[in-house]
């Protein structure tokens, strides 16, 4: 059996846990949609953080009851390697969106010259070893790369914070409550995933209360940061105007002059994010692939993981054609892209808690 | 954590080319300047510096840098134009300015020169903006001078002019559309002009000599000078703003740091320093603007031993403040929102399509401005600044 899951303990998970949910809460939006009326992302992205944490405990309190060790305890038997397949595609799709998102900003300020496809492939050569790595290698990686997603966090606001302006947050509340309440609802694809990625690795942590714990520290921390970020973003930029950008968060790394501090540091910033995205890209995806291979008994991750790398990285390719049909799928996937993770999971805790204690 | 050090080394490597570029293949673009054109609408004329290999961006400032120009219909058009005359292709990765001619801005032309091409070029978001008048070619070729024949120290000093002098500011490419079309405050670009032109009075009027690009009584190694701002009500630029103005404006939006004023005296005048002391309080209320300044003067004259210091507060208050309801009404009746009063009134709205609908209707000439400046002086009469 190689499912390469290693041994990681808590610090790890958080760490994988956070960067994960700082790269989704900040780079997974639908940018058009989301701004185009005003701002309230921030506090949809507090909202959604919060909700996603406490639909996290709730089914991490249901495999503790039933004394599940891991994700796939809790689907295995009746329907449930069938609910799987939503969860893995979710993950990938988690996975796919940010890396959309790094390819898009890559293309339009640092490979001038280059399409996409070259791009992608170069994300996905390092994407695919640090999936077939295994999760021990990712948590250890995310513990190790919390500095310099921390680094991009805070050298982004220090380079946006000189174009801060409290109006820009006015008209508060513009897009009005049914917005809120819409976006708080497609925060769960950013917030969801990170701990259902964790809660399918939990034998590899060391203890399950661990696992909950890491999830719980994780989401918290990186809904804190994603939520700082879209504030920053909405303090830099009116929401109307944020809507025509396709990359905003590069966008406010140049909105203020930086003339002593060097044109080029945004260039910096952006592969501080490309390097902790690819991390959290490489969890969802070995969270996915170990999720498949605990539902359909394949005892090998890495042609699952290679194959799950290559999906993550043709989506994202395949997201950044102009093309109707498919930037109308992309705008399903935000909109209603959480109801893949939400559905599967209602599902598995209803049955849980019909089936009460013990498996 | 063996296999993780490897796999962080690994991903550094995304720090590097995607392939590999011939730097002689490459002029990179470093300053543009659209006017009007004689045949086609616009002229575009580039300043280029075309590295040869081995040589880094910052060589751009010992030589190699020549003036292109091409007539079309649009900054696209124009590059696709320029590309079967040039021996290298364009490169805009380190344009850093944009200037635009008076004619340009005031027939509100901006916008539908930049849009769309900006992106398409990949023009950054933090370049400087301009607006000069005249010959675009003679009123580069003036900034240009032999020490710093890539502008930069030039584009620089308008950081330091901003901040020691605050006779004009910064706007960046980001912020001038944000102005063009949000109604929240109006776009208050540098202004620059050959020199040897006549004096110009700015919107306010008032001032026996206004500091103003290409009015400036001074001669420099640059036949081009810099001082004053394009005032624009939109996308439009509706007049002129001279340093001094420029100055007052700043303090009441909170973006001032430092400058002098000559203050009327009796016969004569009295010269002060002025330090921002702290962010002005700006205020909205059902159509009233309220702005109370805090700065912090310095006596530069020793010699003025005759003057009461309460008096010379007192003075040097009101004189602030009348000069920026001067300055204020002059702009509004423009229709210019430059002190950024919709910044205010934007908090009292709960739609931007309330805000957006109010911000079109002309609200800014029936608003009701109070300027209050608040001096600390901080070396009086009896103990000046300068001994």
């Amino acid at each position: 059996m190689s499912l390469r899951l290693g041994r990681f303990g808590l610090q790890e998970s958080a760490s994988a846990v956070g960067l994960a949910a700082l790269v989704s809460g900040t780079f997974s939006l639908n940018v058009g949609e989301t701004f185009a009326r005003g701002n309230v992302c921030y506090m949809a992205t507090a909202a959604g953080a919060l909700l996603g944490l406490g639909m996290l405990r709730f089914l991490g309190g249901a495999m503790e009851r039933r004394g599940c060790r891991d994700l796939g305890d809790l689907l295995s038997g009746g329907l449930g390697p069938l609910l799987a397949l939503p969860l893995v595609l979710a993950l990938v799709l988690a996975g796919a969106l940010p890396l959309l998102r790094f390819a898009v900003a890559m293309e339009r300020y640092i490979f001038v010259e280059a399409d996409y496809v070259p791009i992608v492939l170069y994300l996905l050569g390092v994407l695919l070893p640090l999936v077939l790595s295994g999760m021990e290698c990712v948590a250890r990686m995310a513990k190790l790369l919390l500095i310099p997603g921390a680094l991009a966090l805070g050298l982004t606001l220090l380079l946006a914070a000189p174009a801060f302006r409290l109006s820009h947050l006015y008209p508060l509340f513009s897009p009005g409550f049914s917005a809120f309440w819409d976006q708080t609802r497609e925060a769960l694809l950013r917030f969801l995933p990170p701990g259902v990625a964790l809660y399918v690795a939990g034998r590899g942590c060391q203890g399950q209360k661990h696992t909950v714990d890491g999830v719980r520290r994780g989401l918290l921390l990186g809904g804190a940061g994603a939520t700082l970020m879209q504030l920053g973003l909405g303090l830099t930029f009116f929401g109307p105007d944020m809507a025509a950008l396709s990359s905003p968060v590069f966008c406010m790394t140049m909105a203020a002059r930086q003339e002593r501090l060097g044109l080029r540091l945004d260039v910096l910033v952006l592969f501080l994010w490309v390097m902790t995205g690819l991390v959290a890209v490489a969890f969802y995806t070995y969270g996915a692939s170990l999720l498949l291979c605990r539902v359909t008994g394949v005892e090998d991750i890495r042609p699952v993981g290679a194959l799950l790398s290559l999906l993550a990285a043709g989506l994202a390719l395949l997201f950044t054609f102009d093309a109707e049909p498919v930037q109308s799928l992309v705008r399903w996937i935000y909109r209603q892209g959480y109801l893949l993770l939400l559905v599967p999971l209602g599902l598995v805790l209803g049955r849980s808690m019909l089936l009460g204690g013990g498996r | 954590m063996k296999r993780a050090i490897p796999l962080v080394l690994l991903l550094s490597l995304l720090c590097g080319c995607l392939r590999g570029v011939p730097l002689d293949r490459y002029c990179y673009v470093l300053d543009i300047g659209v006017e009007r054109g004689n045949t086609l609408p616009y002229r575009f004329v580039f300043l280029l510096n075309q590295d040869t290999a081995g040589q880094g961006e910052a060589e751009a400032d010992r030589g190699q840098v020549s003036m292109v120009s091409a007539e079309e219909r649009s900054l696209f058009a124009a590059v696709d134009a320029l590309s079967g005359a040039l021996p290298a292709q364009l490169s805009f990765e380190r344009t850093t300015l944009l200037v635009f001619s008076r004619e340009l801005a005031e027939a509100g032309e901006i916008e539908a020169v930049t849009e769309g091409a900006l992106s398409r070029l990949k023009i950054r978001q933090n370049v400087w903006v301009m607006v000069v008048k005249g010959d675009m070619r003679s009123a580069l070729s003036g900034l240009v001078s032999p020490g710093d024949p890539s502008m930069n120290r030039l584009k620089a000093n308008v950081t330091l002019f901003e901040e020691n002098y605050g006779y004009v500011e910064d706007w960046g490419l980001s912020g001038m559309r944000e102005a063009f079309h949000t109604h929240t405050e109006d776009a208050l670009l540098p202004y620059a002009a050959l020199t040897g032109g006549a004096l110009e009075e700015d919107m306010a009027a008032g001032q026996p000599y206004p500091y103003l690009g290409g009015g400036l009584l001074g001669e420099g190694q640059l036949k081009t000078t810099l001082s004053g701002s394009a005032v624009f009500a939109g996308d439009r630029m509706v007049g002129v703003l001279s340093g001094q103005h420029t100055m007052l404006v700043l303090m009441a939006k909170g973006t001032f740091r430092a400058g002098h004023v000559s203050l009327p005296w009796g016969e004569g005048t009295i010269d002060l320093a002025l330090y921002a002391l702290n962010r002005p309080k700006r205020s909205w209320s059902k159509g009233r603007f309220g702005c109370e300044v805090f700065l912090e003067a310095d006596l530069e004259d020793p010699t003025r031993l005759d003057v009461d210091a309460r008096e010379l507060i007192d003075a040097v208050q009101g004189y602030l403040a009348a000069e920026m309801d001067r300055v204020f009404r002059a702009t509004a009746r423009a229709g210019a929102d430059v002190f950024g009063v919709g910044r205010e009134a934007i908090r009292a709205f709960h739609s931007w399509e309330e805000w957006a609908a109010f911000g079109s209707t002309g609200w800014l000439r029936d608003v009701e401005a109070t300027f209050t400046v608040r001096v600390k002086l901080s070396h009086s009469p009896h103990d000046p600044a300068l001994e």
